[in-house]
């Protein structure tokens, strides 16, 4: 879960042209509301997986589309299949030490007819199961992103004057290290409110976890929290135990609260804890698919609307 | 049976019919999956010290006759005495009959004889089984302190009350019990923290018990804690986690042990923890060095005694000394001693092949030995492998290209029980007329030692 924050670093430099690229096309004119692409998805595990190709390959990819990443990651054997090559290595401070990173410049992904090109793709020896890589916020970074679990399509828009469709509710985001980071309000037990900072994850497989710090700080476990199960997450080579219940209530900024709805929180394993992830927690897709979600980085919101399926995709 | 209690009266009549004038009759039965033997223990400075064991019969028939020391606390279990784990406390005066039956985990009354006294402690011990459970045996079932922390707070509001209408009428006993509510609790509670569990509280998250948690509270006059039969493990308990509260770093040496004396407010309480930081030092100068700072501690007679207890065997094995002649054979059978070596400064590595730190040297000891190559300096490696892992050793010395004398000495060797080696990897120096330089003396991945081999090749 923290290893695709690795992503952060190297797509850096990307965001800051982005912003400069979204000014320069608002001035002129386009079918706001008419999509650059628009591709469906498959929901595996209710992820969103999208199949797009690379370079001048015609082998189809199966890429999760996870906002808690920055770029784009595939693993290193389909690198090699695919014939990229490094052009550079960059040493990333992780939890737990340092990882050199392999990338791969210069690429073009497709998705379907629509290229995207300078692409910088960071390689991995393992990455999720079940993928060949991940793609993160940098297509955001470029185009509005219209999520539609009723359809399972993922759509682009230029930005500009796009208009939102109604029914559901517009909350504003802050970037922090390429990362959308949402004001919530968690009510774990009754009489208990906290409010704190949570990157908005559609890559992560759980629906809502709160980080070390978060739990400690607030007494999140020892408050009258009742767990209904314990695991524990390792993530480079550091396990952390933890808890999972249901919380009283959680509100996403200031959408509709959402009561009883399963959170993990992050224990003390009796070791150091200077573990400083620079946010307070993490929604992961079994929260995010409960909407259809526009991400439009230009407006820095994202407008959520509630599926309009009985059946929602988790 | 009758003929083993009988003997037993009569051996425990000699030692202590002085002060009882009639005997306690312990008589139960061993319910657990396997017969082991039970102990019964007294206390002393604060811990059990085991008076008599008794192995029970094939269908698990134990008993014990004896008259006791002085009124108050025993232990009998199936326990080492050193922890909580399958040893419980029962309180006699002489005369009484104590009839009990003692399972995997626990032990329940039996019989109609049983003093009042008897009754509230186990009553209280079954009050309190649940967190005893979870305190004491971590090794069975899963409990974190996120279950922990509110069960125990429950009861120990429920304590408050717990002795309620359950006044014996002996107010020595009625006292006393009151006081071990209080020490039983501060054990349980420093018992679970200092346990192996799958998660652990940062010290923001501790709940109000813990937070209130005062060692000064126990530790203020000495009788209460002598008199507890886990008295001096609830001390080392409350002064780590008054550490951990503080975020007190542990140390090494005097500074280390003056650290954790300062949680406790009675002198002589600190002569105790002294005492356990001397009684793991397994040289003299290490054994100097805190007691000639906080030997003071070590106040009354009884602790003296065990000081020089301590003192003695260190002594003989302090600088100067003559060294212990070693005599081993190397990977060809030729065999080296420790008079051929004379000359030089031996550094001796006593390590055997299923030692992981003892691996983890190696690279640091051929380094250290081929940057003192042209130094009078001998490397002496002693491997206490058992005799029939002699191969896998001559394999390994050969894989890993380990240089200097290497010498087999099997895990049943003289040089292990001279230095009372019980831990490995160990490093002895010696100087060049075979005395003693430091007979725990920092590792080769430790720049301490080079300088210190340094220092023995100039004197």
């Amino acid at each position: 879960m923290k290893t695709k924050y690795l992503l952060i670093a190297f797509c850096f430099s990307l965001l800051i042209g982005v912003h400069n690229l979204a000014c320069a096309q608002a001035g002129k004119v386009y079918d706001l509301q008419k999509p650059v692409i628009s591709i469906p998805f498959e929901v595996e595990n209710g992820s969103i997986v999208l199949t797009v190709t690379l370079n001048n390959s015609h082998q189809p990819l199966h890429l999760l589309f996870d906002t808690g990443a920055d770029g784009i990651a595939l693993t290193q054997g389909m690198a090699d299949t695919l014939g990229l090559q490094v052009t550079r290595k960059q040493s990333t401070s992780v939890v737990g030490g340092n990882m050199d990173i392999s990338i791969s410049e210069n690429n073009t992904i497709h998705l379907d007819t629509f290229a995207i090109g300078g692409q910088s793709i960071a390689l991995f020896k393992t990455l999720k199961h079940g993928v060949d890589g991940i793609i993160g916020n940098n297509i955001a970074k470029r185009f509005i992103v219209k999520v539609d679990f009723d359809t399972k399509q993922l759509s682009l828009y230029n930005f500009g004057n796009y208009k939102y469709e109604p029914g559901g509710t517009t909350v504003s985001f802050t970037l922090s290290k390429g990362l959308i980071i949402l004001t919530c309000t968690l009510c774990l037990t009754a009489g208990q409110s906290d409010t704190g900072q949570f990157v908005f994850d559609s890559g992560a497989s759980y629906g809502l976890i709160c980080f070390r710090p978060f739990v400690r700080k607030n007494r999140l476990l020892v408050s009258g929290f009742i767990p209904e199960s314990s695991g524990s997450t390792t993530s480079m080579g550091i396990t952390t135990p933890t808890f999972t219940g249901k919380a009283v209530s959680f509100t996403v900024s200031n959408l509709t609260p959402i009561n009883n709805l399963p959170v993990t929180l992050m224990a003390g394993s009796g070791q150091d804890e200077a573990w400083q992830p620079g946010f307070d927690g993490s929604i992961g897709i079994k929260f995010i698919n409960h909407y259809n979600f526009t991400i439009n980085m230009q407006r820095s919101e994202i407008y959520f609307k509630p599926l309009s399926k009985a059946d929602q995709s988790n | 049976m009758i003929k083993k209690l009988i003997s037993a009266a009569l051996f425990m009549g000699m030692s202590y019919g002085a002060l009882a004038q009639s005997p306690v009759t312990i008589t139960g039965d061993l319910k657990t999956d396997h017969v082991v033997p039970v102990n019964l223990y007294k206390v002393v400075d604060g811990k059990a010290n085991a008076i008599a064991q008794e192995k029970p019969t094939r269908d698990g028939k134990f008993g014990f006759i004896f008259y006791p020391e002085y009124e108050g606390f025993y232990v009998i279990g199936t326990g080492s005495g050193i922890s909580m784990m399958d040893a419980y406390k029962f309180y006699f005066k002489g005369g009484e009959k104590l009839s009990l039956a003692i399972s995997d985990t626990s032990y329940t009354l039996t019989g109609k004889e049983n003093s009042k006294e008897n009754i509230v402690l186990t009553q209280w011990h079954d009050f309190i089984y649940p967190i005893e459970k979870k305190s004491v045996w971590f090794m069975k079932g899963n409990s974190t302190y996120v279950d922990f922390f509110p069960q125990f707070e429950t009861a120990v509001a429920q304590s408050k009350t717990f002795l309620d209408h359950k006044t014996t009428g002996d107010a020595h006993f009625d006292a006393a019990m009151k006081q071990v509510i209080q020490f039983d609790l501060a054990s349980y509670a420093t018992n679970f923290l200092q346990t192996p569990r799958t998660a652990h509280p940062s010290v923001e998250e501790f709940s109000p018990y813990f937070v209130a948690l005062n060692p000064a509270d126990f530790t203020t006059y000495t009788q209460p804690l002598y008199s507890y039969p886990f008295g001096i493990r609830l001390m080392d308990g409350l002064i780590a986690v008054t550490m951990r509260k503080n975020g007190t770093k542990w140390q090494k040496g005097p500074t280390g042990v003056k650290t954790m004396i300062d949680v406790i407010p009675n002198d002589t309480l600190k002569g105790e923890i002294v005492l356990e930081s001397l009684a793991t030092l397994k040289n003299f100068s290490a054994y100097q060095a805190i007691n000639d700072t906080l030997g003071k501690y070590v106040i009354t007679d009884n602790q003296k005694s065990r000081n020089v207890a301590i003192a003695t065997p260190l002594a003989e094995l302090k600088t100067g000394e003559d060294g212990y002649k070693f005599s081993y054979p190397d990977s060809t059978g030729k065999v080296v001693n420790m008079t051929d070596l004379k000359g030089k400064v031996i550094l001796v590595d006593v390590w055997a092949t299923w030692c992981g730190p003892c691996r983890g040297e190696i690279p640091y000891m051929k380094k250290l030995a081929e940057e003192m190559k042209d130094k009078n300096v001998a490397f002496v490696s002693i491997s206490v492998d058992k005799v029939k892992d002699h191969d896998k050793w001559k394999k390994m010395v050969a894989d890993e290209k380990m240089t200097g004398l290497q010498l087999f000495a099997t895990d049943q060797n003289d040089f292990s029980k001279y230095y009372k080696i019980n831990t490995i990897p160990r490093f002895l120096v010696f100087d060049k007329t075979g005395k003693v330089v430091n007979v725990d003396s920092p590792r080769p991945s430790e720049p301490e030692l080079k300088a210190l081999l340094e220092k023995t090749l100039a004197n």
